[in-house]
C-alpha cells in the first residue's frame, strides 16, 4: 500500500495523544504523585494538540476535507465512520478531565478513566479499520488493532515517563508497566512478523479463477502506471525492510528499555538526562513512524495479483 | 446507503467469456468514451501526451499466461470492471454512505456529492474496481452504465452498457442474475460460470465463464495411406487412388 | 440545517440526453471501416458507437474505433499548410496560405509534367481512395504510382488472384455461420479485424467446432485457439506441404470438385526443351483440353459430358501430354513432405502435422454439410443443395511478410481446392466483387513517359506473361520502384518500400518530386529507417542539392515523416471530410452482399487544412489533367472530391458508389444520380446489395452469381472462373528465363526466375534464412500490431497510448535460459547489418526460436506531440532498423531488395537476429538507437484532459426501470 505521510502521521501522533491517557491513568492509579500545575497543563496541551493535530492531518488525504461531517453518518458499518465518532466523543471526557484535573476538582479519575477508554476505542477502530480488510491479508490480522493500542500506549507511556523524569516524579513502578507493555509490544510484533508470512488463501487462481500449477503475468492494462498500482502497490526491498524493522526495534523497543534500565548508572549532568528522556521518546516516535509505514509499504493488497504481484 | 440492502429486486451484473475474449481493448475504450461525458464525468487523463501518462479507467484488461496440463501454456485475457458485489466490502467500509448498492437493481455507485475522497472503498476493494480522482477529489468506479441501460432517449436494443454492446466477439453478456429463468443465468450454469476470488466473500455479481481447454471431437489421430506400403511409389499410389475413386 | 448522521441518498437520473443529433460515417481508425454512429451533443463528439445495420461490424466496434475522439482531439494535429525553412529533417517550417501552397506545388509538378512525367513518384500509404489516386496518376502520365500495397499485403493479393480469382486479407471470409474447423495462418489483429473477431466468437461458442492457429506468437485470436502451432515463422507453407502430403496419401480429396472447378485435368505439355512445356495444351480455337476416360480420347475441358483423367501421359499431335495433376501429385507427394521431416523445421511435431490432415480430413469428408439450396450451375445443371466442405482457411500478415509469402499463400489455396472448401458452405468464402477470372485484367500501364500525356490504362495491374512487364528495350524496370520487372514481375501493389533508395540512388533514374500521401516513410514504415532517412536528406556532392529534389507529404497529423517534406499539405481527420470506399478498390463487401460506403463530415474543420482528396482533385484541375477539366479548361469537379464521387464515371454508368445510381434504383450501373450521396446518408452512409441465396456459394461457377457479375462489370465475360490449381502464367516466366519466347530476363536474373517461378508452387525457405551467417543470426524476429492500435496512429491518441505507450522484446523462456535472461534486462538485438538496444520480457507463448514484439510503439523525439521524453521515445523501438531494405551485394554488385522474389512484397519477418545482454556501462535506460528531437514549435502541452466535462447534462422526464437482456453470443446458446 501507499504509505501516505498524512495517515501515518496521524495514525502515529493520535495514538501517542491517546496513550497518554493510559500512561497518565496508571500513575493516578498506582503511584502517588502531586502533580504541579506545570505538569498539568503541559501533558493537557500536548494531549490536545497530538490528538488535534493527528485527526487534522488525517483529514488532509481527503478529497474533500470540507465533507468530512458526513463520515459520522455510517458508525453502523464503517469502522473510519466509528472511529471519526469515537473521536469525537473522547473529547467529552477528555477536556472535562483537563479541566477538573488542573483545577483538581476531585472527579477527574472517572473521568481519566472514561477517556482512556474512549481513547483505547478510538485506537480499536482505527486498528480494526485496517484490521477488516480482507484484501490486505497482512492487515486482516488479529494482532493488527491490539499492536495499534500498545503502540499507542507504548509512546504515550514513554511521554509520561520522560515527563515524569523531568519533574523528578516516582519511576518505579511505571518503569515497570513500561518494560511490560514493550515487551508485549515486542512479541505481539514478532509474533505478527512471523504470523503475515503464512499464505494469503487469496492467490492469482482465485483471482482469475483458473486452476493451474503456473500462472504468470503477461501484459497488463497500461505499460505505464495508473491509481491502482500507486495506490496499491508498492514495493519495498526485503533487505531494506528488515534493516527498517531493526531499526525500530532498536528506536521503539531497546533504547527506551536500555535508557531506563541504565540512566542511573550513566555519569552525566542530570539534565542532560532529562533531556535525553526526551529524546528516547522522540526516538521511539520516529522508530513508531518507521513501523507505520513499513505497515504500509509492507502490506500487499490482493489487487496486485492482477498486476503480476506474487502472493 | 451504507448499509448493504438485504436483498435487491434485480441482480444486474455482467457475464464475461474468457473463452473468446481476444484481449483487445475495445470494452475498455469504449467505456472510457461513454463514461467520460457518462454519469461520473469525466475520465480525466493526467499528462495525457506527456512522459507518464494515466488517466482513469473503469474497465480494464490483463492477460496471463497459465501452464495447463493438456496443452501447455494457455493465454489468458481477462477484462475486469466492477462486480458489482452483493457483500461489496466497498460499501460498508464507507464512512458517509457515498459508497452505496442500489435497492432496485444492485448496482454499486459512488454518490460523488457526498464522497469524501477518503480512498478506503478502494483498499476495501478485492479487484481494483474503483478509480480515484484526483482532480474532482472523489471516488468514481463503474457504473453498469446506468445512465445507459435504462436511457429512454436511445433505442431499446442499444440500452446494453458500452462494454458490452461493443465488444467484437460477443464476450461479454448482460442481464438480470438474480433471476432463475433468464438466458443469462441458463448460460451461467451451462457454461459452469464462477465467482473472483469467492474467499473474500463478496459474493460479486458478474460471473466469468473459463476458457474451455478440452475439445476433443476427433475419432482419428492420424489418416491411413491408402496403399499398405510405407515406401509406395507414384505409381502405386495412383493406382490406389483410381482404384478408390472407381 | 446539518444533520451529520443523515445519509444522503442520491437521485440518479438515467435518462440524460444523450445527443442533439447522431451522424452516421465510416470509421477510418484503421482499414477495417466499420460503420459508426457519431452522437454530437453541443458541438462535440458524446459518443461513438457501432452501427447496428452496418455489414462489416453489426454494432460492435474495436479499441480504436472507440477512441476516435482522441484522434480527433489530438494536438498532434497538422494546422496549416507549411514550407521548409532551414534544412530537411529540422522540423522547421513557415506557415503558408493554401493559395501559396497549391502554387508551388502545382509550378513543381507542372514542370515535372511537361518535361517527363514519370518524373513524379506518386506514392499513397493508408490511402482508401486508391481509385482516385491511381486515376489521378494516370492522368498525370507517370507510372510510378502505388499505395502501400507492395508493403504490406501484395503476396497475399496476388497469391490469390493467380490462383483462385480471389484473395485473403479482407477481400474473402471464413464462412463463419457453418464452418466446423478453422486454420488460421499468421493472423493477428489487422484487416477485417471486426468481422474475424465477431466471427471467432461465433465459432467458438458453437458446438463441435475447432478452431486452429498456426502463428509463432499465441496472443490475441491465438489465445483462443483450440489449438496453437507454433510455428517457426517462414515455415507455413512447409507445414501445408506437409498436411497436404497426409491428405494425398490417404485420398482425402474432393476429387468431384478438383475435377469441376479447378484446372487439374487440363492437359499440360509435357515437352521439355521446348516453348510449349508445361503451358496448357490448347485446341485450335484456343480452347484447353482434358483427357475423357470414357471415350478415351482428348476432349474439350468445357465439353460437358465428361469423365476427365487426373493422371496419365497422352499424345497431343504427336507431343506428350500429361493432365496438370499428374504433375501436381508428383511433385506433392514428395518425400521430403513427409511429416517426419518436415517438423524440424516448423517446429511442429510430427504427430501433430498427422493429427491436423486428420481432423481436417474428417471435417472435410465425414462432417459435410448440405445446405437446402438449389442453384444452377454455369453448365446449366440443376443442383437441390449447396454441398460444403466446413474446413475453412484464413491467411494473414504473417504468410504475406515473407520472401516465400507467394508461394506459401498458394500453397494453402491449393489445399482448400484438394479439399474442395473454397466457396463452399462451411470453407473460405469470396467477397464480392471477387471471384474474378484468373488473372484478372487490365494489365499495368507505363511503358512511356511522354510530356504531357496521361495513360489511358492505370499504373498498377495483373500481369500475365512477360510481355505485360514494365520493362525497356534492355530489360531495364521502368518504374521507379521497379515493380513490374524482372526482379519482381508479379508486384501488382508495388513496391513503396523501395521508392527512397532508388529515387535517391538514381536507379533506374532520378526523379524531380516524391509525392506522398499518409505514409510515415521516415519511420516505422520504412525497412532500414536510418538510412532511409539519412537518404532523404542526403545532397548531391556537387551541385549541393537534395538528391530527391522535392518532397510534397500530407498528412493530417505531425508524424517523423512531416519534417523530412519541402512542402507540407495538411489533411483532414476522418470526420471532417468525405470519401468513399468504392467497389473500385476495397469496398466493405462480404460474402453476402456487395457494399460500398462513404465518410461524411460530421464536423466543421476549425483549422486551416483541407482534405487531401479535395486538394489533389484541385490539383489535377490546376494542372489541366485531362478528367479533372472540362473542355474550356474549367475545373470538372469544383466542389472537390464529393463532387467527384457522385460525377465521375470510369466506365459508362460506372462510378465510384454502386448503390442508388440513375433515378435512384440502380444498383452498379446507371447514370450519375444527384441524389445518390442523401441516399447514402440516409441509409447510414454505406449500401449493400444483398445476393439472394442461390448466388451465395459456388460463385466462380455459379450461374445466377456470374450472371449478375457479368451485368454489373465485374467480370468480363460470362465463363466459369476455373481455380488455378496449376498456374500457368508462372510457367511463361519460366520458360522466359529458359531462354523462350521474344521478352526475357537478363541473363543475371535467370537463375533467380527459374527458382522462384513454378506452375505448382514450392515452398523455400525465406531467402534470408541462408544468406548470412545462419548459425550466428538463428533466431526469428517479427512484429505484431497490437489489437488497440493501427501502425503508427496510436500514439498520439490520449486513451490508446495508455495501454501501450512502450514496447519490450517478448523471447521464449528457452532463449532466456540460454542466453541468461531476466525480465527487464536490457538487451542488444542485432541482424546481420545493424543492432538495437531494448528491454525484454520472457513468455511462454511463443515459438521457441522466436523473439517478437509489437509494431509501431517507438517514436522519434519530437514528432506527435508526445513529450520529447516518453516512453514511446525512450523504452519504445522499432525493429525496423534492423530490417534491411536490401540484400547484401551479389557477385556482380547488385543488391535486391528484401522481397518476395515474385510479388516485391516487403519481408518484414524474414528477419534473422541474435540477442544478448547489454554491457552494464552499456545500459542508460533508453532504446538505441535515438534520433535527434525534431524542432515541433507546434507542440502543446496538456495536463490533464476532462473530455466530456463541457458536455452538460441535460436530462429528459421518461425514466425506465427495464433492462434488456444481451448475451453475446446468443444465437449459439
Amino acid at each position: 500500500m501507499h504509505p501516505s505521510k498524512s495517515i501515518i502521521f496521524f495514525t502515529v501522533i493520535s495514538g501517542t495523544g491517546y496513550g497518554i491517557f493510559i500512561g497518565l491513568l496508571f500513575n493516578v492509579l498506582f503511584v502517588e504523585i502531586s502533580y504541579n500545575l506545570e505538569y498539568k497543563l503541559f501533558l493537557s496541551l500536548a494531549s490536545f494538540l497530538m490528538i488535534v493535530t493527528g485527526l487534522l492531518s488525517s483529514t488532509l488525504h481527503l478529497g474533500h476535507p470540507e465533507r468530512a461531517w458526513r463520515a459520522f453518518s455510517q458508525w453502523k458499518t464503517s469502522w473510519l465512520s466509528r472511529e471519526g465518532l469515537a473521536a469525537v466523543i473522547t473529547f467529552i471526557p477528555m477536556i472535562l478531565f483537563y479541566y477538573f484535573w488542573i483545577i483538581n476538582i476531585s472527579g477527574y479519575i472517572l473521568l481519566l478513566i472514561l477517556t482512556s477508554f474512549f481513547s483505547i476505542i478510538t485506537i480499536f477502530c482505527t486498528g480494526q479499520m485496517y484490521a477488516s480488510l480482507k484484501t490486505i491479508p497482512s492487515w486482516n490480522n488479529p494482532l493488527v488493532t491490539p499492536i495499534y493500542i500498545l503502540n499507542g500506549i507504548t509512546l504515550g507511556s514513554l511521554f509520561v515517563y520522560s515527563l515524569n523524569f523531568y519533574f523528578n516524579y516516582n519511576l518505579n513502578l511505571f518503569e515497570k508497566f513500561i518494560y511490560i507493555i514493550i515487551l508485549l509490544n515486542f512479541l505481539s510484533k514478532i509474533i505478527y512478523w512471523i504470523s503475515v508470512r503464512k499464505k494469503s488463501n487469496t492467490n492469482i487462481e482465485t483471482a482469475i479463477g483458473i486452476k493451474s500449477n503456473g500462472i504468470t503475468f503477461f501484459e497488463g492494462p497500461h505499460t505505464g502506471k495508473n491509481y491502482l498500482t500507486t495506490e496499491m502497490i508498492n514495493t519495498i526491498r526485503i533487505q531494506n525492510s528488515n534493516l527498517l524493522r531493526i531499526v525500530f526495534c532498536v528506536l521503539s523497543f531497546i533504547t527506551p528499555i536500555y535508557m531506563i534500565n541504565q540512566y542511573s548508572s550513566l555519569v552525566t549532568d542530570p539534565f542532560i538526562i532529562k533531556i535525553s528522556m526526551i529524546i528516547v521518546f522522540v526516538l521511539a516516535l520516529i522508530g513508531m513512524i518507521i513501523e507505520r509505514y513499513l505497515f504500509f509499504i509492507q502490506s500487499k493488497h490482493v489487487v496486485g495479483l492482477y498486476y503480476g504481484n506474487k502472493n | 446507503m451504507t448499509e448493504l440492502p438485504k436483498k435487491t429486486n434485480k441482480k444486474l451484473g455482467l457475464v464475461i467469456d474468457l473463452d473468446i475474449c481476444v484481449g483487445c481493448h475495445a470494452c475498455a475504450v469504449n467505456c472510457k468514451e461513454w463514461n467520460t461525458s457518462g454519469h461520473s464525468s469525466p475520465l480525466h487523463d493526467v499528462e495525457p501526451y506527456g512522459d507518464d501518462p494515466t488517466g482513469v479507467w473503469f474497465n480494464r484488461i490483463h492477460t496471463f499466461e497459465v501452464e495447463t496440463e493438456v496443452k501447455g501454456s494457455k493465454t489468458v485475457h481477462f477484462p475486469k470492471s466492477c462486480l458489482h458485489c452483493e457483500d461489496a466490502p466497498c460499501v460498508s467500509v464507507c464512512p458517509t454512505g457515498a459508497s452505496y448498492k442500489r435497492d432496485e437493481d444492485g448496482i454499486v455507485l459512488v454518490n460523488a456529492e457526498t464522497c469524501i475522497g477518503c480512498k478506503l472503498c478502494s483498499w476495501a476493494c478485492p479487484y481494483g474496481a474503483r478509480e480515484y480522482d484526483e482532480t474532482a477529489g472523489v471516488m468514481k468506479k463503474c457504473t453498469l452504465c446506468v445512465d445507459k441501460i435504462y436511457n429512454e432517449n436511445l433505442p431499446e436494443n442499444e440500452r446494453v452498457p458500452a462494454c458490452v454492446s461493443s465488444c467484437p466477439t460477443g464476450a461479454r453478456s448482460f442481464g438480470d442474475l438474480g433471476d432463475e429463468n433468464s438466458e443469462i443465468v441458463k448460460l451461467v450454469s451451462e457454461r459452469e460460470g464462477y465467482n473472483l476470488m469467492p474467499e473474500q466473500d463478496c459474493k460479486p455479481v458478474n460471473k466469468y465463464l473459463p476458457p474451455k481447454l478440452n475439445k476433443d471431437i476427433f475419432k482419428n489421430k492420424e489418416l491411413k495411406p491408402i496403399s499398405k506400403d510405407e515406401d509406395q511409389d507414384f505409381e502405386d499410389w495412383i493406382e490406389q487412388v483410381q482404384g478408390a475413386s472407381e | 440545517m446539518i444533520n451529520p448522521f443523515e445519509t444522503k441518498k442520491e437521485e440518479v437520473n438515467t435518462s440524460p440526453i444523450v445527443s442533439d443529433e447522431i451522424k452516421k460515417t465510416t470509421c477510418y481508425m484503421c482499414a477495417c471501416r466499420c460503420g459508426i454512429n457519431v452522437h454530437l451533443k453541443d458541438g462535440k463528439i458524446r459518443y461513438i458507437d457501432g452501427n447496428k445495420d452496418h455489414p462489416i461490424n453489426k454494432g460492435v466496434l474495436c479499441a480504436k474505433g472507440s477512441a476516435g475522439i482522441m484522434q480527433q482531439n489530438s494536438p498532434a494535429k497538422l494546422t496549416k499548410p507549411l514550407l521548409r525553412v532551414g534544412e530537411r529533417g529540422d522540423g522547421n517550417f513557415k506557415e503558408i496560405e493554401w493559395d501559396e501552397a497549391l502554387k508551388i506545388a502545382t509550378t513543381w509538378l507542372s514542370e515535372v509534367r511537361n518535361k517527363d512525367p514519370k518524373k513524379l513518384a506518386f506514392f499513397t500509404g493508408r490511402d482508401q481512395s486508391q481509385s482516385l489516386t491511381g486515376w489521378w496518376a494516370s492522368k498525370f502520365g507517370t507510372c510510378n504510382f502505388a499505395a502501400h500495397g507492395g508493403f504490406c499485403s501484395v503476396n497475399m493479393a496476388a497469391a490469390g488472384m493467380y490462383t483462385i480469382g480471389g484473395s485473403f486479407w479482407e477481400f474473402g471470409e471464413v464462412d463463419w455461420d457453418h464452418t466446423k474447423y478453422l486454420l488460421l495462418f499468421g493472423c493477428a489483429e489487422d484487416h477485417d479485424s471486426n468481422p474475424i473477431k465477431m466471427g471467432l466468437g461465433n465459432l467458438k461458442t458453437r458446438k463441435d467446432t475447432k478452431f486452429v492457429s498456426i502463428n509463432p506468437v499465441k496472443t490475441g485470436y491465438s489465445a483462443i485457439a483450440d489449438e496453437w502451432l507454433g510455428v517457426r515463422p517462414g515455415t507455413d507453407g512447409l507445414l501445408v506441404h506437409s498436411i497436404i502430403y497426409e491428405l494425398l496419401k490417404a485420398n482425402k480429396i474432393d476429387w468431384k470438385y478438383l475435377e469441376r472447378y479447378t484446372n487439374s485435368n487440363w492437359l499440360v505439355y509435357n515437352n521439355p526443351g521446348n516453348n510449349n512445356h508445361g503451358l496448357f495444351v490448347r485446341d485450335e480455337n484456343n480452347q484447353t483440353l482434358i483427357f475423357c476416360k470414357n471415350k478415351k480420347k482428348i476432349l474439350k475441358s468445357s465439353e460437358t459430358n465428361k469423365k476427365p483423367s487426373f493422371f496419365g501421359s497422352y499424345k497431343f499431335n504427336g507431343i506428350n501430354v500429361v493432365p496438370a495433376f499428374e504433375l501436381i501429385a508428383k511433385e506433392l507427394l514428395k518425400d521430403n513432405f513427409k511429416p517426419s521431416i518436415v517438423s524440424s523445421k516448423t517446429d511442429i511435431k510430427e504427430n501433430v502435422i498427422k493429427r491436423i490432415a486428420s481432423e481436417i480430413a474428417e471435417t472435410a469428408f465425414e462432417k459435410e454439410i448440405e445446405l437446402p439450396i438449389e442453384w444452377t450451375d454455369l453448365n446449366g445443371k440443376k443442383h437441390d443443395t449447396m454441398i460444403g466442405r466446413p474446413v475453412s482457411m484464413h491467411a494473414m500478415r504473417g504468410i504475406s511478410a515473407h520472401s516465400n509469402g507467394f508461394d506459401t499463400c498458394r500453397l494453402i489455396h491449393l489445399l482448400q481446392m484438394l479439399i474442395g472448401s473454397i466457396d463452399v458452405p462451411g470453407g473460405f468464402r469470396y467477397k464480392a466483387p471477387y471471384p474474378k477470372h484468373v488473372v484478372p485484367g487490365p494489365k499495368p500501364s507505363g511503358h512511356k513517359s511522354i510530356p504531357n500525356t496521361s495513360y489511358e490504362g492505370m499504373p498498377l495491374g495483373f500481369p500475365s506473361s512477360p510481355e505485360d512487364l514494365l520493362t525497356d528495350e534492355n530489360e531495364k524496370p521502368i518504374r521507379i520502384d521497379k515493380a513490374f520487372s524482372w526482379e519482381n514481375p508479379l508486384s501488382a501493389h508495388g513496391l513503396m518500400h523501395m521508392v527512397i533508395n532508388n529515387a535517391w540512388k538514381g536507379d533506374p533514374y532520378e526523379i524531380d518530386v516524391l509525392f506522398m500521401y499518409m505514409a510515415n516513410m521516415a519511420w516505422n514504415s520504412a525497412m532500414n529507417t536510418k538510412e532511409t532517412i539519412a537518404k532523404l536528406i542526403d545532397k548531391d556532392k556537387n551541385t549541393g542539392n537534395y538528391k530527391i529534389p522535392k518532397i510534397i507529404y500530407s498528412d493530417a497529423y505531425y508524424s517523423e515523416t512531416v519534417p523530412y517534406a519541402d512542402l507540407v499539405l495538411p489533411d483532414s481527420t476522418y470526420l471532417e471530410r468525405w470519401d468513399c470506399i468504392s467497389l473500385l478498390d476495397r469496398p466493405i463487401s462480404s460474402a453476402n452482399g456487395a457494399a460500398d460506403a462513404i465518410r461524411q463530415p460530421i464536423l466543421e474543420i476549425k483549422r486551416d487544412v483541407r482534405p487531401f482528396q479535395d486538394v489533389l482533385i484541385d490539383l489535377g484541375a490546376r494542372l489541366g489533367l485531362p478528367g479533372f477539366i472540362n473542355n474550356d479548361f474549367t475545373p470538372k469537379f469544383p466542389n472537390g472530391y464529393i463532387d467527384y464521387i457522385i460525377n465521375h464515371e470510369r466506365q459508362p454508368g460506372i462510378g465510384p458508389l454502386a448503390g442508388w445510381r440513375g433515378n435512384g434504383n440502380s444498383f452498379g450501373k446507371g447514370k450519375v444520380n444527384p441524389n445518390q450521396i442523401d441516399e447514402y446518408i440516409k441509409n447510414g452512409c454505406f449500401h449493400n446489395h444483398e445476393f439472394s441465396s442461390d448466388q451465395s456459394y459456388y460463385k466462380f461457377s455459379n450461374k445466377s452469381y456470374i450472371d449478375l457479375a457479368y451485368e454489373l462489370g465485374w467480370i468480363a465475360k460470362k465463363e466459369q472462373i476455373v481455380l488455378q490449381i496449376y498456374s500457368e502464367e508462372m510457367q511463361k516466366f519460366r520458360l522466359a528465363a529458359e531462354g523462350h519466347g521474344s521478352k526475357k530476363p537478363p541473363d543475371y536474373m535467370s537463375t533467380r526466375i527459374k527458382k522462384y517461378f513454378r506452375p505448382i508452387p514450392k515452398w523455400y525457405p525465406p531467402i534470408e534464412d541462408k544468406n548470412f551467417q545462419p548459425e550466428k543470426y538463428n533466431l526469428n524476429a517479427i512484429t505484431q500490431r497490437p489489437p488497440h492500435m493501427y501502425h503508427s496512429w496510436g500514439s498520439h491518441n490520449a486513451w490508446l497510448r495508455q495501454i501501450t505507450s512502450r514496447n519490450y522484446l517478448y523471447i521464449s523462456e528457452y532463449i532466456a535460459e540460454k542466453n541468461k535472461l531476466k525480465d527487464n534486462d536490457w538487451i542488444w538485438i542485432e541482424s546481420y547489418y545493424n543492432k538495437i538496444k531494448v528491454q525484454c520480457r520472457i513468455m511462454k507463448g511463443v515459438n521457441k526460436l522466436t523473439v517478437w514484439t509489437w509494431n509501431a510503439i517507438g517514436k522519434r523525439k519530437g514528432a506527435w506531440n508526445l513529450d520529447p521524453n516518453s516512453p514511446e521515445t525512450e523504452k519504445g523501438f522499432l525493429l525496423n532498423h534492423i530490417i534491411p531494405d536490401l540484400l547484401p551485394k551479389r557477385e556482380d554488385g547488385y543488391n535486391y531488395s528484401n522481397s518476395d522474389p515474385i510479388t516485391g512484397q516487403a519481408a518484414w519477418y524474414d528477419l534473422k537476429v541474435d540477442i544478448y545482454k547489454c554491457k552494464e556501462n552499456e545500459i542508460d535506460g533508453r532504446v538505441y538507437p535515438s534520433f535527434k528531437t525534431f524542432r515541433n514549435k507546434s507542440r502543446k502541452n496538456i495536463e490533464i484532459n476532462t473530455y466530456g466535462k463541457q458536455i452538460k447534462k441535460i436530462y429528459s422526464k421518461n425514466q425506465s426501470t427495464k433492462h434488456f437482456e444481451y448475451i453475446g453470443n446468443k444465437k449459439n446458446y
